[in-house]
């Protein structure tokens, strides 16, 4: 394309609003978070002062934070084992050629769409320890002697949210394997068949080797996703009991609000950043690749 | 009506690689040049400049007296039909066609009244409705060819428009666009990689390589004495055979030779040659068509023969290396066979085997 | 000849069984969904009644009766409808000019550009809660509609500029030059070419910018604390908390109402799913 200067200013033109945006905000927020991470701020009156280091230092010596850097990494690997097991497996079925795909399909991946809120009011209505039909059901079949109180126990509080998650999150796992394996050329298969391998040798040295460059990326995404999570554990159990299922994104909204400190909030979201860095460069990198391919 | 002159144009990318070095020619008003050369010799880069869709890094593009290089495309007049036709997905082939009278401001039944008219005589009359994924690819070519000639452009510009034809319509179209530019008359600059195309279609021929211009002539010129080593590979085909060996003077008389090949030069070709005699570092270009199999000039071992039926591409092994004869008949020779070489001593094109320059003759 | 009809049967029938596998395992995972519609039918006194009936005996409509003229719920919806729609609108043309102009045009800081797009696009919401906080209270914009508009943009627009940069690279550049040689300026072109050939992708963009605004809660929780600011998902979440008897046939209601829009959309996005999904939120 030319390189003139009334071309390169419609570029420019085009680009200010999303700049303007992305500036004001989110640049400039988060330039932010990490002022008020080192003062002192009380989030009603917006008053306070600079402490530098401490709410860092006090971060690290806080035992509950450590006890929920714990409880986000267990939901985050718990539900991505999940989702990636069921998203590997309902990719494969919905792949095949069955009467009623499209409308499989779109049941598969409808939880994915539905708002975190409803999924949670649909799931705690399961749950529920005197009507849910869950206990109703698993005492019928004997599995279990009385009605658990799923979201009040520990581990079982814990369970539950991942499981949740799993429910919730995997129908991106599919989404994105059904679009890979549409594209796996069919030559593949009957060349192997050819060659003489079986469906399972199929699987293993075709469809696996030709899904693992998405598998990656999904891996990464959704990790650096449930990492994240806030809207779903916090509506299944509040965090509880105790803290219990508390994960880190939740602790950043009690500190900033029902507790008032702001700076101690926006430190526990800097190391928050810190640690997802980490994952997001990967995915950078990761996709950098898929694009130069 | 208007020529279309380079003047030192010269293009470099931003990455540092360069397009274009020191381009002048003049297309003359009502020209059909053709730039021919393999990919990435320029001619592409070239014709978007003339058109407006690059920028030349330094130099001067003239239509007529007016220069054009600060004008954007749509204001320089000209129509070009794209390598993948571009035709609008989402238009209808009338839409289509009425795109460029729709950015002039025509009226919307002028508009109309010009699309049927042109699509009547491009045979579209039936497809004004359909959208161009519908139809084949020759229909397309004729959507593509007639949005550039509706706004009657001073200058056609066609990147490679009928690489994407199977052979059979490319040869009808050919000879559509040969009827077209002596209907219309105006200036086109056709860009190919393809020598049948060059050699059927154009008045004159520009033959580029690396972003530099090798020569420019009519057809003839350009097959008859291709002025260096690069032009005469690139055009004619089988390609033309090169030998290198030097030149003696035998009794007053200039003869080529190489191993196990003699051609004596005639007689007013010895004459200017005479003062060019060397041993070696002479580059001979034979034609396939050029040579027979017959006594005369060498001698080789036949490795293939390619039966086209009127005649046969032998391919030879000589100590000279492998020749390449085009041997007018049938069945004139078989693998395995030591056949004569004979070389038509008017046709041989002699260059300068370092410059690859044609050696003055 | 009797032991290929007996190999052809036994595939067969092995066929059947995986297909039936195939569904049942589809309903499992489907079967919260039902059991909300079940529930947002029956009569209050059925919805606790034990064995829990899998079908309503008595299909009533009184939930959503209640839910439409007993409730905030209207509120919330009309003001879920304001920002999701607003939402949806600004994000589009700010990232449709954006990605045209980060594909199509060089300059300095242009690939920075794309990059901090997929950064952003990553960034974790609650990094940027508090801040926002402050910028909406400063501006004033706290308990508004627009300022939750604005705190949308901070998601839905990288995500949207991603999608429409892999829509708009996958596009011919010939088409603009051959509009801009039949006398289109580049503005033009991108009216007349681009937008048209994107609209694919716009609509892919907007229907996920729609859902993802629609189904927020953490930024609608904190910034919007008055009843006729709430949106639907923290609004449906008082309504659970603020009854000591819940009524959960009424909140099943309430739900089924919050999935209409997001199961519209999907039927609307479902052909584009794949391309759009695809390219937009996998594959970088």
């Amino acid at each position: 394309m030319r390189l003139k200067t009334s071309d390169s200013l419609i570029g420019v033109a085009f680009i200010t609003p999303a700049a303007t945006l992305f500036l004001l905000l989110v640049a400039y927020p988060l330039f932010q978070s990490i002022l008020i991470s080192f003062s002192a701020i009380n989030t009603m009156t917006l008053k306070g002062h600079y402490v530098g280091l401490a709410n860092y230092l006090d971060i690290l010596q806080d035992q509950e934070f450590w006890r929920t850097l714990v409880n986000t990494l267990i939901w985050t690997a718990g539900s991505l084992v999940l989702q990636v097991l069921l998203g590997v497996g309902f990719a494969l079925l919905l792949h095949r050629a069955f009467p009623g795909r499209a409308l499989a399909r779109s049941l598969v991946l409808f939880p994915y769409l539905l708002s975190t809120a409803v999924a949670v009011l649909v799931w705690r209505w399961l749950f529920n320890d005197l009507y849910g039909i869950l206990n109703y059901g698993l005492v019928h079949i004997g599995l279990i002697e009385r009605p658990i109180a799923w979201l009040s126990r520990m581990p079982e509080a814990m369970i539950s949210v991942i499981l949740v998650g799993a429910w919730k999150f995997f129908p991106f796992v599919v989404i994105a394997l059904l679009a890979r394996l549409q594209t796996i050329p069919l030559q593949l298969y009957e060349a192997a068949r050819i060659d003489g391998a079986s469906a399972v040798a199929r699987f293993w040295d075709i469809t696996l080797p030709q899904l693992s460059g998405v598998l990656a990326v999904v891996v990464l995404l959704r990790s650096i996703w449930d990492f994240k999570e806030f809207d779903l554990v916090y509506l299944m159990t509040g965090g509880g009991p105790g803290i219990g299922t508390q994960t880190l994104p939740i602790l950043v909204y009690r500190e900033a609000f029902p507790q008032l400190h702001l700076g101690k909030g926006a430190a526990i979201a800097v190391v928050m950043l810190l640690v997802m860095l980490v994952f997001m460069l990967l995915y950078l990198r990761q996709s950098a690749r898929g694009d130069e391919r | 009506m208007v020529s279309v002159r380079y003047q030192h144009l010269h293009k470099a990318f931003g990455d540092g690689s360069v397009a274009l070095q020191d381009f002048s020619l003049e297309v003359a008003d009502g020209e059909f040049l053709t730039f021919l050369g393999p990919s990435g010799c320029g001619k592409t880069t070239t014709l978007r400049m003339t058109a407006g869709l690059e920028t030349p890094t330094s130099g001067e593009i003239f239509f007529g007296e007016r220069p054009v290089v600060d004008l954007p495309p749509g204001r320089r007049n000209i129509a070009m039909v794209f390598q993948s036709y571009a035709l609008y997905p989402h238009m209808t082939v009338q839409q289509n066609l009425e795109y460029p009278l729709r950015k002039q401001g025509v009226a919307r039944d002028e508009r109309a009244r010009r699309a049927t008219a042109l699509a009547a005589t491009l045979q579209l009359d039936a497809l004004l409705h359909r959208r161009p994924k519908h139809l084949s690819g020759g229909q397309q070519q004729r959507v593509a060819l007639g949005r550039a000639l509706i706004r009657e452009p001073e200058v056609f510009l066609l990147d490679e428009p009928l690489s994407n034809l199977d052979a059979e319509l490319r040869t009808q179209m050919r000879a559509e666009l040969i009827q077209l530019h002596r209907r219309i008359g105006r200036t086109m600059i056709y860009v190919t990689h393809d020598q049948v195309e060059a050699m059927t279609m154009s008045t004159r021929i520009a033959v580029m390589s690396k972003g530099e211009l090798q020569q420019v002539g009519t057809p003839l010129e350009i097959y008859r004495e291709p002025r260096n080593r690069f032009v005469a590979a690139f055009v004619g085909s089988p390609a033309m055979n090169f030998v290198e060996g030097g030149i003696e003077l035998r009794d007053g008389r200039a003869v080529f030779r190489a191993a196990g090949l003699e051609v004596a030069l005639p007689d007013a070709r010895s004459a200017r040659l005479a003062g060019l005699a060397r041993a070696s570092g002479v580059l001979a270009g034979i034609r396939p068509e050029h040579l027979s199999l017959e006594p005369g000039s060498g001698e080789g071992r036949v490795l293939v023969v390619e039966a086209m039926g009127h005649e046969d591409i032998v391919t030879a092994e000589t100590p000279a290396g492998r020749i390449v004869v085009r041997s007018a008949g049938t069945a004139t020779a078989a693998a395995g066979d030591l056949v004569p070489l004979r070389v038509d001593p008017e046709k041989l094109h002699l260059f300068d085997a370092a410059s690859g320059e044609r050696l003055a003759c | 000849m009797s032991g290929r009809r007996a190999l052809r049967l036994r595939r067969r029938l092995l066929r059947v069984a995986a297909d039936l596998t195939t569904w049942a395992l589809v309903l499992a995972v489907a079967f919260p969904l039902f059991w909300m519609l079940g529930t947002s039918l029956k009569p209050s006194a059925e919805t606790f009644a034990l064995p829990p009936t899998l079908i309503p005996a008595h299909v009533t409509f009184e939930h959503f009766r209640t839910l439409l003229f007993e409730t905030p719920f209207p509120t919330y919806f009309l003001n879920s409808v304001i920002v999701a729609t607003g939402t949806t609108l600004l994000v589009i043309v700010v990232s449709l000019l954006g990605a045209y102009s980060v594909v199509r045009f060089r300059y300095r800081g242009r690939r920075l550009a794309a990059q901090m797009v997929l950064f952003t696009y990553l960034l974790p919401a609650v990094v940027l809660l508090l801040p926002l906080y402050l910028i909406l209270a400063s501006l004033g914009l706290v308990n508004s509609l627009l300022g939750l508009i604005l705190a949308y943009t901070t998601f839905a627009m990288p995500f949207s500029l991603w999608l429409l940069r892999s829509f708009i690279l996958a596009m011919p550049i010939d088409l603009e030059e051959a509009a801009m040689v039949d006398g289109a300026s580049r503005v033009e072109a991108f009216l007349d070419v681009v937008v048209p050939q994107a609209l694919p992708g716009i609509i892919s963009a907007a229907l996920f910018s729609f859902i993802l605004s629609w189904n927020e809660y953490l930024y609608a929780l904190v910034f919007n604390r008055q009843d006729h600011t709430k949106t639907l998902p923290p609004g449906v979440i008082t309504m659970l908390q603020q009854n000591t008897n819940t009524e959960w046939s009424l909140l099943m209601a309430a739900s089924v109402m919050m999935a209409v829009p997001v199961i519209v959309a999907f039927v609307f996005l479902q052909r584009h799913l794949t391309s759009g999904f695809g390219a937009g939120a996998v594959k970088g």
